[in-house]
């Protein structure tokens, strides 16, 4: 084997592709080449590091994070959101001919002048849902960030977003938490709280004053 | 796509895509953000997503591009956490134990620079212990190009963390 066709075998001799025979003479070659042999050196060297990654322990309690974390973020989601139930292109098709409908029958009995001038009605709809999903969506990604490194003003400001999935995920993670900071604002908002079932804020705020209240160890 | 099977591939792969993406970032907050943003994507695109053939192989793709995108911009933002990369090394030595710290950081960052065929070609291998044959289904191409695949990113590899590696070896 000359040089070049050492140079071109030098991967499959480092990862033990190579018979016996072609393995030998690269080892004959490395032996007076230095060039080659610091190739073959780095090579071993990535190898080594490769194996380091490749060992590195997983929590095992990390799967089980992983999927509470993946079933929260789902939870909080917009719940049938309109970009969701439109994500089919033919549902999105099939609305966007409703809308334009609506339009065109509204065109015809109330005149051209009530309606939005040179504005696409469907697209717009459409687009402000998507945005508004969207930009919640992102919230409840900082604030899932925010609890793992538990930075309380990221969450006290989601606390005030004006996103409602964002602002429940900002009380639940806060009530873990624990900071009697954003007591005041939890209360504001149980005050405003006009949902059914429990008050989620108000049982964040008492989940943070029960934990405050208990002795110290 | 309907939710009982996005939940069945979550409980089926979600261990497989945590590991994988726990080994490329380097950190258990990298990988429970790729986990989620692997799902989440399926999530969000579940109506209208076509089920690929081989699913196993789909999320490995997925999820090694997603880690792969997540170590990139956490580098650009420097906030991978040095201290953690610093406790991965056995040695004693706090010389030997920085050393194998940045020749880690520098791998993974190296692996991003890689043509993607060739990164996720050597993640398989080296980091999930997978042969050719494995790999050329999950990538797609013949166990032959697999095996060029892996040499060529072994040899680019080198290329890029020459500087790194010509120092004395840990």
């Amino acid at each position: 084997m000359n040089h070049k066709h050492i140079q071109d075998n030098l991967a499959a001799y480092v990862l033990g592709e190579l018979d016996s025979a072609a393995a030998e003479q690269i080892r004959t070659h490395l032996s007076d080449c230095a060039d080659c042999r610091r190739a073959a050196e780095e090579m071993q060297n990535i190898l080594r590091t490769a194996e380091r990654m490749k060992e590195e322990p997983l929590d095992a309690s990390l799967a089980a994070l992983a999927r509470r974390r993946l079933d929260e973020t789902l939870r909080r989601l917009p719940s049938a959101s309109l970009s969701d139930r439109l994500s089919h292109p033919l549902l999105r098709y099939a609305a966007a001919a409703v809308i334009l409908a609506g339009a065109l029958l509204a065109l015809h009995i109330l005149g051209p002048q009530t309606l939005p001038d040179r504005r696409s009605l469907t697209a717009d709809t459409q687009q402000t849902a998507e945005d508004a999903a969207g930009a919640s969506q992102n919230e409840l990604e900082q604030a899932a960030q925010a609890f793992r490194k538990q930075d309380i003003r990221t969450l006290a400001r989601l606390l005030q977003s004006k996103h409602e999935p964002t602002r429940l995920a900002a009380a639940d993670y806060l009530a873990q938490i624990g900071d009697a900071s954003v007591l005041p604002t939890l209360d504001t908002l149980a005050r405003e709280w006009t949902g059914s079932g429990e008050n989620p804020y108000a049982k964040a705020a008492r989940t943070i004053r029960n934990r405050l209240a208990e002795p110290a160890d | 796509m309907g939710d009982e099977q996005f939940h069945q591939l979550v409980a089926e792969y979600g261990g497989r895509v945590l590991a994988i993406a726990r080994r490329v970032c380097g950190s258990d907050d990298a990988a429970l953000d790729v986990h989620q943003e692997v799902f989440l994507a399926l999530w969000k695109r579940r109506r209208s997503f076509t089920a690929p053939v081989n699913w196993n192989a789909y999320l490995y793709r997925t999820t090694v591009r997603k880690a792969l995108e997540y170590v990139h911009k956490q580098r650009k933002e420097k906030m991978l956490d040095p201290e953690y990369e610093k406790t991965l090394s056995a040695g004693d030595d706090p010389d030997d134990s920085a050393r194998a710290a940045e020749l880690l950081g520098r791998l993974r960052e190296a692996l991003r620079k890689l043509p993607r065929h060739q990164a996720q070609v050597f993640i398989l291998a080296r980091l999930e212990g997978m042969d050719y044959p494995q790999i050329a289904k999950i990538v797609g191409c013949s166990e032959s190009t697999a095996r060029v695949h892996l040499h060529r990113a072994l040899r680019h590899l080198a290329h890029l963390m020459r500087d790194v590696l010509e120092r004395e070896p840990v």
